[in-house]
């Protein structure tokens, strides 16, 4: 299996299979549009991700390498957050900002896998809290004015069953 | 300036005596962070350890010397303003590599008081934080947030402006709209909406469909509107239209309501012996009657336009399609009429009793009757084009989709046919008595019976998906059922209308529950819409006043 270098931005080197880099529509693209299967001495600059989440993100891939390839159209469908494997979780006890990173880099390298659990992770973490829990969790200033946070609760009561 | 310096110095050489083990595991934790950071986990074990390990060690003096040390300094601390000393502290330690600075950290920290520790958690956690939907690229926000339901989404909006804004997005809306199957309101009471619940149509349309889904769930009950007419006579059909209500009795009569104003608008006076049969369509009503006629009528004048004659017994049953109506009669036969010119276009004969149901769908026609066979007709032939034989008793209910006919009889079963083949694909056992009413929609069927339960099934596959029944269930014999995506409502002859979860097939609770229920009170017939419930109710003793109940479930919008 041919091996890619993968330049992060500051400079590290990795070199991944690229069966395994391919997760990456991006590098996917990337590789094959300048023909860089057959060399092995090109290099894959990614100037938008760190080596320290470039890393965390060739984990990821080796891991789910072996996944089906991600359904594209999930529009109309119920999304669920309920469904994070273990291991993924596991992989995403990190700090905010880390989990921050990693969105920007799944994004930027278009891995639609890691971009669903990452977000439905931070989706997870405002599940079933109250406004000020949330602000806690993030370090959110609340910058309503008294009479604008009244409005807003008024205009998002929810009525519960029980 | 060095006196800071060596204070730590002579703690490090203490702290790694006593500690040496756990300093050790310390150190090297703090070294990885240099590329990872600690998790918060890690963060307040290395605090707790540090705090059980110096509270013991601190003697009584030692802290009532801190304690003047800091009365001395209390009014000079503050960062426009610092302690010479403090600057070149802080000037050697940016001098450090990184693992000197990690060492140094671990022994401030050791060093510290508790609640010093405690305000450098407070200085560090925001660093490990992240504000997620405002940092985030505007498209990743909302992708985070189409993760959430429409409450948790709701509640992100109340935590700051930035947030408020992303979760009003109309888009997002549309998505919860869309996966809940609910459609965007109407224009004209979307005016009221507006300010009501944020900027996004499609989010007050949400809301809207979520109060009224409390409404009919939860919430207390507005008082009903009652329309009182037809004497102590039997309400034998019902219409809802708009917000018209037709009531067709025993008394000869139908009336037309409006259920805004609860006034009876008109009273339709013609038929010579009780109304047993209506249909409705904008302006238009047909009635079939024991007098052998079906008459046509304005509503908004109360004329009647046309009496249909050709029948030689009662009129029992009758289906409008379009400017079409069929009618099944006692004396067996059908007929189809044009509603315009008072017509009768075609007769169907082959039944060999009483026609006692009747679907039409503008190109076949299904009739059940009395003979036990269900027959399917084409309308513009005259001609049968199947007689579906199985039910062993009198037929008298039907549903016609087009694709299948189901068929409800005494005989206690419950037949789906293929229209195109005339074969039954299902027989669906499991009530006791007679199928008096069913409702077919997207291949859920449900069936009121007389043995006081209802059923919820699955026509494509037979199954019985839900039985209406447990410790809340009818008293007596159900009379009337309507149903939608999220519940059933069913009346019955013990004088309650119950809503349910026609998923879990749970009870959720009487709409109504009449005093003279279980001694005479009745309701005969319901009918709904979004956000209206009719009823018609009454008894043949005397213990109830025949009338309407028009219940309103509509959000609060004023």
């Amino acid at each position: 299996m041919p091996l890619i270098k993968l330049q992060s931005s500051d400079g590290e080197v990795f070199q991944v299979d690229f069966d395994i880099a391919k997760a990456s529509v991006t590098i996917k693209t990337m590789v094959e549009d300048l023909g860089l299967e057959d060399d092995d001495e090109e290099i894959v600059p990614l100037p938008n991700v760190n080596a320290g989440i470039l890393k965390k993100v060739i984990q990821w891939a080796t891991y789910h390498k072996d996944d089906p390839p991600p359904a594209d159209d999930d529009e109309g469908r119920e999304k669920r957050t309920d469904d994070i494997s273990s291991w993924d979780a596991d992989f995403l006890k990190v700090d905010q900002g880390t989990l921050f990173e990693l969105i920007l880099a799944a994004n930027y390298l278009d891995i639609k896998g890691l971009l669903d659990v990452t977000c439905k992770t931070v989706a997870n973490m405002i599940k079933g809290k109250t406004p000020e829990e949330i602000r806690k969790t993030f370090n959110i200033k609340n910058d309503f004015t008294a009479a604008e946070e009244d409005q807003v609760r008024k205009e998002n009561e929810w009525c519960e069953e029980k | 300036m060095r006196v800071p310096y060596l204070v730590i110095g002579e703690h490090v050489e203490d702290a790694s005596n006593a500690n040496g083990v756990i300093r050790k595991r310390k150190i090297s934790n703090s070294t990885l962070a240099a590329e990872d950071f600690p998790s918060k986990k890690q963060y307040y074990d290395q605090n707790n350890l540090t705090l059980e390990r110096l509270t013991p060690k601190v003697a009584e003096n030692e802290l009532d010397k801190v304690d003047k040390i800091k009365i001395r300094r209390s009014c000079i601390p503050s960062k426009d303003d610092p302690p010479e000393e403090m600057m070149e502290w802080l000037k050697t330690f940016t001098k450090w590599s990184n693992a000197e600075r990690m060492l140094a950290i671990d022994m401030l920290v050791d060093e510290c008081e508790p609640t010093q520790v405690r305000h450098m958690l407070q200085l560090i956690e925001p660093q490990f934080q992240r504000d997620f939907i405002s940092l985030l690229p505007k498209e990743l926000a909302l992708y985070v947030l189409s993760y959430l339901e429409p409450k948790d989404l709701l509640k992100a909006a109340q935590t700051c402006r930035s947030w408020q804004f992303l979760s009003e997005d109309n888009l997002l809306w549309r998505e919860k709209c869309q996966n809940a199957g609910i459609p965007l309101m109407d224009q004209s009471i979307m005016k009221y909406f507006r300010n009501h619940y944020g900027v996004s149509p499609w989010k007050a349309s949400y809301m809207r469909h979520h109060s009224i889904e409390m409404n009919w769930r939860v919430r207390p009950m507005k008082m009903p509107i009652i329309l009182k007419g037809h004497d102590d006579h039997v309400i034998t059909c019902l219409q809802f239209c708009g917000n018209q209500v037709v009531s067709g009795s025993d008394d000869n009569t139908l009336k037309v309501w409006s259920v805004i104003t609860g006034k009876c608008l008109r009273t339709l006076v013609g038929h010579t012996g009780g109304v047993w049969s209506s249909q409705m369509a904008d302006n238009v009503i047909i009635s079939g009657s024991t007098d052998r006629t079906l008459k046509v009528w304005n509503a908004e004048t109360g004329h009647c336009i046309h009496t249909l004659y050709g029948h030689t017994s009662t009129v029992r049953c009758m289906h409008l399609h379009e400017n079409k109506v069929v009618s099944g009669s006692r004396d067996a036969s059908l007929r189809l009429w044009d509603v315009k010119t008072g017509q009768c276009l075609s007769i169907y004969l082959g039944h060999q009793a009483a026609v006692r149901c009747v679907q039409y769908d503008g190109r076949l026609i299904v009739s059940g009757a009395y003979d036990y066979l269900v027959k399917v007709w084409d309308a513009e032939s005259e001609t049968c084009l199947h007689t579906l034989t199985g039910h062993t008793n009198r037929v008298y209910s039907l549903q016609f989709d087009s694709t299948h006919v189901v068929s409800g009889s005494l005989d206690t079963s419950i037949r789906v046919w293929d229209v195109e083949t005339g074969s039954c694909k299902h027989t669906l056992m499991g009530h006791q008595s007679l199928t008096s009413g069913m409702e077919l929609r997207d291949n859920i069927l449900v069936s009121g019976n007389a043995d006081s339960t209802v059923k919820v099934w699955d026509i494509l596959t037979g199954q019985c998906l839900q039985t209406l029944s447990g410790s809340n269930k009818h008293n007596s014999a159900v009379t009337c059922l309507q149903f939608n995506t999220r519940f059933v409502i069913t009346s019955s002859d013990d004088g309650t209308v119950k809503l349910w979860d026609v998923k879990t097939g749970e009870f959720i609770r009487n709409l109504i529950a009449l005093d003279s229920g279980g001694s005479g009170g009745v309701v005969w017939r319901i009918r709904a819409n979004e956000t209206k419930l009719v009823c018609a109710v009454g008894s043949r003793n005397g213990t109830e006043e025949t009338k309407l109940f028009v219940l309103d479930f509509d959000a609060d919008y004023k």
